[in-house]
């Protein structure tokens, strides 16, 4: 007598259509060979074959552990299902559940086998390789399960499979809408969705019966159709960071071999934890994937670099870029070199290709593609590789020259070159024993799997984007917010940008800089850690395009010949999206938010054609409205512009400017002080600040000081900007300025610059033709410093005349002119008035912030669920916490 | 279980085991008067609206109604579960009032019994149109092989399908004591499908020949063996050896599982090929072992007619077991067990040393001969039910140890192990339950293999008794030690399982 009870393992067997071969099936479970207690359950799917109720009232008399269920018609999902739901009724202590299909046999130790792997592995599900009968064929599903495999290439799991009752207990069923021609595929992916992974069993086989036409030859012609239907129905499966993650588990893309070390990390997100292969390890996984690529993985790049080299591009935040742009670069030429500077002010990508034979110095890091070293070898051209660390470089190369401000702690300089650490590994690869024997298939049933190391191909069909930005899922419930912006200089619209990827940050978003067209950024102390990482792309994204036209605006449709694959690859998958005046991102949008991504777009200003036609990026982005849950403006009164066009109110956020920088306490106190005492009759001090162009309207400020000159007005003026030179110096606003006594100063961007100017003035003029709300306002005003500036655009939401600062109505030139001479005039006489609206400005600053202005977009972002599958500890049935340690890890298995 | 309750009055089975399945059908307004009926535990009662959309359990044969207003109420039951398409019409029978017991038994009986003899049948006839017609599917596959060799003239004796050649590592230490000590298991990495022999690579041969080399060759999927080879350590040549399958693989396509090992001396030393990645495919021993790293054994591959040997092979070994499906289990007898040795001798002479113990540093039955008598060592329940070969190697360890002779018996549990031996001792007829090996002479010269096989496997446990006895007259120094038990089991196919909620 057993001491402890068997184990309870379930047979499901879903019938229709299967009346003369059930009994076969039925035979074939009873004949199992197994330390467990079985129950057989026959679900009756309808089948109007009387014979088979005569053949299961018979057999289930003599056999008491066969239950069956007559049904009425339900497909063979709820087939399955009523099987599922008895069996967790009426044999609640039922560990397992293996689905027979009537037409299909067991083997003696089938059940036994896998229930065994099962209990040892802790997987969801255990399942075999695939052996048919009556028409013979073969599969191979590979010596390891992927998730990536299984959600972006196949069904690699035949429901004649032994699956977890946790599996169940969790909710997960077939899917018995009948027009899915793959409810078993669908199934799996339910599974994995609520975290559970498979384990493949070579150790066992079930006897599949296939006939000139089966149900997955039906299926399989309506493919595409049931295609979307997966896709659309496991929409977190489906995304980028999902599959990214499973990617990283399961065949990293990169490997990385630290130098000195001896190591390799491989990894597909550099922010997870990189799983870690010796040289060893490495050689038997590169020459197995060239025997078995269904069964040894090897990643599809190789880079060399040291460790202090590995911690810095880290810390820059850029390391994700790095390695799309690396990615495309080695796709287009043999070996990339990354050349790293240190530049304080700016972060920049950029790169140059250069030709056979081409001098360069020496590498912070080399990287290239798995099949040049796989070429390398075959074409025995290890002396031209080697080249590459020597001067002169035969191979063709690329140099990405990477610039970005360093930490301040000094990095230690790493004595082994990358080139040569790369070298190393081609010739350990070169001369390993296992190359005479690598070409040589051992496993003999035929591949059904794509090559592991060829899977992030297959990610970028899937995703179509190339190359596709690598980053998963980090632990815990971040969302992750991308924010698009066309450059990243000083402007005020970048600036806006910045301070919505702030306000995200510090309400919980992952945020990502995305600077589309240009590959350079400008640092800004104030927003410098608005973003957790930073990417550039700048070829192939054009600022502005026309090829097509909206209310005879300009937009980008999808015939133009920019860099989609480029652009979905970085974009998709984030939880939201803010288009900051990227106009070549429009056309993406609805993609993305069919995907599962929430998108707004961010507008500032309706600008004017020499002609006066109102144009710029609220009519590209009004072309594609409803592609966006939300619209940002930085006014009310563009707010109203938007609705006139058919954007609802409701989707639209107006978010008041504030401050392009903040200044502390002590500085405000000062300069609150200054105000107050004032300078008594001093000359007033006017300022200019911006560019020096017909729209920022400095022709009307050459004409007031002019004018206040005449009237013999004290001033002291200056104007801090550039211009665009021209060919004849007399036209030169600049030559102009100074020869009124101007003070030109040129264009400064560090905040406490900014600060200074406007500490220094007391009065800053604005006399714009056209305007969005600039944030020199708000600026000017948390200085103290009165803005006189002409009502135009969203001006008058941010200065209230005679209070807080001094309006000048939009009229004729002329009319303009007067109007500011005569004020200046006003206030250098009336030194109270101009106090009291210093005052007014101090006091609108301090109750300005962007916290309150976004407030009502962050309420908005915040019900933004993240879409992203259930994790599940390894050992355990139960979905994981947030604690990413340990568990994560775990994950990382070896590539071999 | 239907057989049980067929054997006892249908009163008392109905009331003793409640039934899971379900065969009659009644309206629930007829429920008072059925419930109380013999035919209560085979009825399910039925809502006149009832609209389930599945029966658990429940296989509607007979309609039974005791009343006008039942009968009508069950018939629009019924109607309404034709829309679960697998239900044939059913009957309903009118039970009159007066004769409720007796009608309602009758039905009982009818649905028990004949319901009870018919499934019996099925059962049986099932079973075999199971077995029937997967053998059609080999004989149709076979048939049309043989057919598509025809019109080929493929008149090829034998072709090599794969072939993996000998590679000598001069840091290797050799396999030959891991095949003594736990055996070597290789996958093929070619399908069964049509394998009719392999070679493997031996490239040393011992200058003590005696041993066995056993090779088995087995399905990993079903577990099924095919074939065993006992092959004398004499007859294998240096170079490559031809191992001939009884008859080419048919049926279904598997990955054939090679295990080898050696019982006796040491072994003829087998050749390993070159590295490779997949290690799944490298040999494998339960015992790690540096040389089997990353390396499969140099090992050849065959088709064509079963025991024609290939060209340059310079020999063939005929299986010397058929096995035929059964599941194999070659097993050496656990350290434990052996440590429970008990003295069951049958002598008139007191030695004052113990002449039966086991070595722990040796893993070893001392079984020491007497002047009289026959010196035996039981072990109890080591024997498993299905064993059908038991080997062990013997030894006189004393260089002046005088000779003996040794042999193996198994006697069922409940038998009185003396008695046996006292038939032994006195050259009786063993009854037929007991299984003796025989006397095999053992000197202090030569080391002696035992190889103990049973014509049918056993049926049930065993216990294992050593036995010995003195071959001349003196037994000094005659410290015989048994070691290396090593069994092999069959498998037979019928489970034996508990039933789920019986």
């Amino acid at each position: 007598m057993r001491d402890t009870p068997q184990d309870l393992v379930a047979i499901a067997v879903p019938l229709y259509g299967h009346a003369a071969l059930v009994i076969e099936a039925l035979e074939s479970a009873l004949a199992s060979v197994t330390d467990c207690r079985l129950a057989v359950v026959v679900s009756v799917d309808g089948d109007p074959h009387h014979e088979v109720f005569d053949q299961l009232t018979l057999h289930a008399a003599a056999h008491p552990e066969v239950h069956v269920i007559f049904g009425e018609n339900a497909g063979p999902g709820g087939a399955r299902n009523r099987a599922i739901d008895y069996i967790l009724d009426e044999l609640p202590e039922a560990k397992a559940i293996y689905f027979l299909d009537a037409d299909n046999r067991v083997l003696p130790g089938t059940v036994e086998t896998l229930y065994r792997r099962l209990r040892a592995s802790k997987a969801g599900w255990v399942y075999t390789n695939i052996d048919t009968f009556s028409v013979n064929w073969r599969a191979h599903y590979g010596n390891s399960y992927s998730r990536l495999i299984h959600c972006i290439s196949d069904n690699i799991c035949d429901t004649g499979s032994m699956i977890s009752i946790d599996v169940f207990r969790s909710g997960v069923r077939f899917e018995e809408d009948r027009q899915n021609g793959f409810e078993d595929w669908e199934f799996w992916l339910s599974a994995v969705e609520r975290g559970f992974v498979g384990e493949p069993c070579h150790d066992t086989a079930f006897e599949y019966r296939l006939r000139a036409e089966s149900r997955f030859k039906e299926a399989n012609r309506d493919r595409s159709a049931s295609m979307s239907f997966l896709r659309r129905r496991h929409k977190a499966l489906f995304r980028r960071p999902t599959l990214v993650g499973f990617e990283h588990e399961e065949a990293p893309r990169y490997a990385l071999i630290r130098t000195g070390e001896g190591m390799l990390d491989v990894f597909t997100d550099p922010t997870l934890p990189a799983g870690q292969m010796s040289f060893d390890e490495a050689v038997q996984a590169f020459w197995g994937n060239v025997g078995e690529p269904d069964n040894v993985h090897f990643p599809p790049f190789v880079a060399a670099c040291s460790s202090e080299t590995l911690q810095l591009l880290a810390r820059s935040r850029l390391l994700p870029n790095i390695l799309c742009h690396l990615e495309t670069l080695a796709e287009r030429c043999n070996v990339v070199s990354v050349e790293l500077s240190n530049v304080v002010s700016q972060r920049s990508i950029e790169w140059e290709i250069l030709p056979s034979g081409a001098q360069q110095g020496p590498a912070d890091l080399t990287f290239v593609s798995t099949d040049l070293i796989r070429n390398v070898i075959n074409d025995d051209a290890l002396d031209w590789f080697s080249s590459i660390g020597r001067d002169q470089t035969w191979p063709t190369s690329a140099r990405l020259k990477v610039s970005f401000p360093f930490p301040k702690a000094r990095q230690r300089r790493s004595l082994i070159r990358p080139e040569q650490a790369l070298l190393n590994l081609v010739s350990a690869l070169t001369t390993s024993p296992l190359r005479p024997t690598a070409s040589t298939r051992w496993t003999w049933r035929p591949r059904r799997l794509p090559a592991l190391s060829e899977l992030y191909k297959l990610l970028r069909t899937e995703l179509g984007g190339s190359p596709v930005l690598p980053l998963a899922h980090h632990a815990g419930p971040h969302r992750t917010a991308a924010v698009l912006v066309p450059n990243a200089s000083f402007g005020g619209a970048e600036k806006v940008a910045y301070a919505a990827g702030r306000e995200l940050r510090q309400n919980g978003f992952e945020t990502h800089l995305f600077v589309l067209g240009s590959g350079r950024m400008e640092v800004i102390d104030e927003f410098d850690q608005a973003f957790d990482h930073l990417h550039f792309w700048k070829d192939g994204v054009p600022a502005w395009g026309a090829s097509g036209q909206f209310l005879g605006q300009d937009f980008i449709t999808d015939e133009h010949g920019l860099d989609w694959t480029g652009l979905k690859g970085l974009l998709s998958g984030f939880d939201l999206i803010v288009n900051n005046h990227v106009m070549a991102a429009h056309p993406l949008m609805a993609q993305f938010r069919s995907a599962g991504t929430r998108t707004a777009c961010y507008l500032h200003v309706v600008d004017e054609t020499a002609f006066k036609r109102p144009a710029g990026q609220p009519f590209a982005a009004i072309a594609f409205e409803h592609a966006y849950d939300a619209f940002l403006t930085c006014s009310e009164q563009l707010k109203s512009y938007l609705h006139s066009f058919g954007v609802p109110f409701g989707k639209i956020f107006a978010v008041p400017n504030g401050a392009g920088f903040s200044i502390d306490a002590k500085l405000r106190a000062e300069v609150t002080e200054a105000r107050k005492a004032g300078r008594g009759s001093e000359p007033l001090r006017l300022l200019y600040m911006g560019r020096l162009d017909r729209q920022k309207g400095i022709d009307r400020l050459h004409d007031t000081l002019v004018q206040l000159k005449e009237r013999d007005i004290a001033f002291e003026a200056r104007a801090v900007g550039g211009e665009i030179l021209s060919d004849d110096p007399s036209s030169s606003w600049m030559t102009r300025l100074r020869d009124i006594s101007v003070e030109v100063a040129p264009p400064v961007f560090a905040a406490k610059d900014i600060a200074a100017h406007l500490a220094w003035a007391d009065i800053l003029v604005m006399p714009s033709r056209w305007e969005g709300a600039p944030l020199m306002i708000a600026e000017a005003q948390q200085l103290g410093c009165v803005p006189m500036a002409t009502a135009v655009g969203a001006v008058d939401e941010l200065v209230v005349d005679g209070q807080d600062g001094v309006l000048i109505k939009n009229a004729a030139d002329a009319q303009i002119v007067v109007e500011m001479a005569r004020t200046i005039a006003i206030l250098a006489r009336d030194r109270a008035t101009l106090g009291r609206l210093a005052e007014g400005a101090l006091a609108t600053a301090a109750q300005r912030s962007w916290s309150a202005s976004f407030a009502d977009f962050i309420a908005w972002s915040d019900a933004i669920v993240p879409t992203a599958p259930t994790q599940r500890n390894a050992a355990s049935s139960k979905p994981a916490g947030d604690d990413p340690t340990g568990e994560t890890a775990l994950f990382v298995r070896a590539v071999a | 279980m239907v057989d049980a309750i067929l054997n006892e009055s249908l009163s008392a089975t109905i009331h003793r085991l409640p039934r899971r399945n379900r065969y009659a059908v009644a309206s629930i307004r007829d429920q008072d008067a059925l419930e109380a009926s013999p035919l209560s535990d085979l009825l399910v009662f039925v809502d006149p609206d009832f609209d389930a959309e599945e029966l658990r359990g429940t296989f509607p044969l007979i309609g039974v109604a005791a009343s006008d207003a039942g009968s009508n109420a069950l018939r629009a039951a019924l109607e309404r579960l034709n829309k679960l398409g697998s239900l044939p019409d059913v009957p309903v029978v009118r039970l009159q009032e007066a004769a409720l017991t007796k009608g309602a038994e009758l039905v009982a009986q009818v649905l028990e019994g004949g319901l009870g003899r018919l499934s019996r049948h099925v059962a049986n006839a099932n079973t075999e149109l199971a077995t029937l017609r997967r053998e059609r599917e080999t004989l149709f596959e076979n048939y049309r092989a043989l057919e598509n060799a025809f019109h080929a003239r493929n008149w090829d004796t034998v072709s090599e399908v794969f072939g993996h050649g000998p590679f000598i590592d001069p840091k290797d230490q050799g396999l030959a004591a891991l095949l003594c000590e736990s055996g070597i298991t290789q996958l093929f990495p070619i399908s069964s499908y049509a394998v009719s022999g392999f070679a493997l690579h031996f490239r040393e041969l011992p200058k003590d020949k005696t041993g066995r080399l056993v090779a088995t060759l087995d399905y990993v999927e079903s577990s099924e063996g095919i074939a065993e080879w006992l092959i004398p350590y004499g007859s294998i040549a240096q170079g490559w050896n031809f191992f001939s399958l009884p008859k080419a693989c048919d049926g279904s396509p598997r990955t054939l599982r090679l295990r080898i090992s050696a019982s006796g001396g040491r072994p003829p030393e087998l050749s390993l090929g070159h590295v490779i990645t997949n290690e799944r495919y490298a040999a494998q021993a339960l015992v790690p072992h540096a040389d089997l790293d990353m390396r499969p054994l140099a090992l050849r591959i065959f088709t064509g007619l079963p025991g024609a040997r290939p060209m340059a092979l310079p020999n063939v070994f005929a299986p010397s077991t058929v096995i035929s499906g059964r599941k194999v289990e070659d097993y050496r007898l656990p350290v434990e067990l052996l440590r429970a040795v008990a003295n069951v001798s049958l002598t008139p002479v007191e030695p004052s040393f113990p002449t039966v113990r086991f070595l722990e540093l040796e893993d070893a039955i001392v079984c020491h001969p007497l002047s009289e008598g026959i010196t035996a060592g039981a072990v109890r329940r080591v024997v498993a039910p299905g064993t059908a070969r038991i080997s062990a190697r013997a030894v006189i360890d004393h260089p002046d140890g005088k000779p003996g002779t040794v042999g193996l018996m198994l006697v069922p549990l409940s038998t009185n192990i003396r008695k046996e031996i006292a038939a032994l001792a006195d050259g009786r007829a063993l009854p037929p339950t007991a299984l003796f090996s025989g006397w095999m002479e053992i000197t202090a010269a030569q080391p002696v293999d035992i190889n103990f096989m049973l014509e049918t496997p056993t049926s049930r446990t065993m216990d294992l008794v050593v036995l010995s006895k003195a071959a001349t007259d003196s037994v000094d120094f005659a410290w015989l030690k048994i070691f290396n038990f090593r069994l092999v089991k069959y498998l037979e196919r019928s489970p034996v399982r508990e039933v789920a909620n019986a």
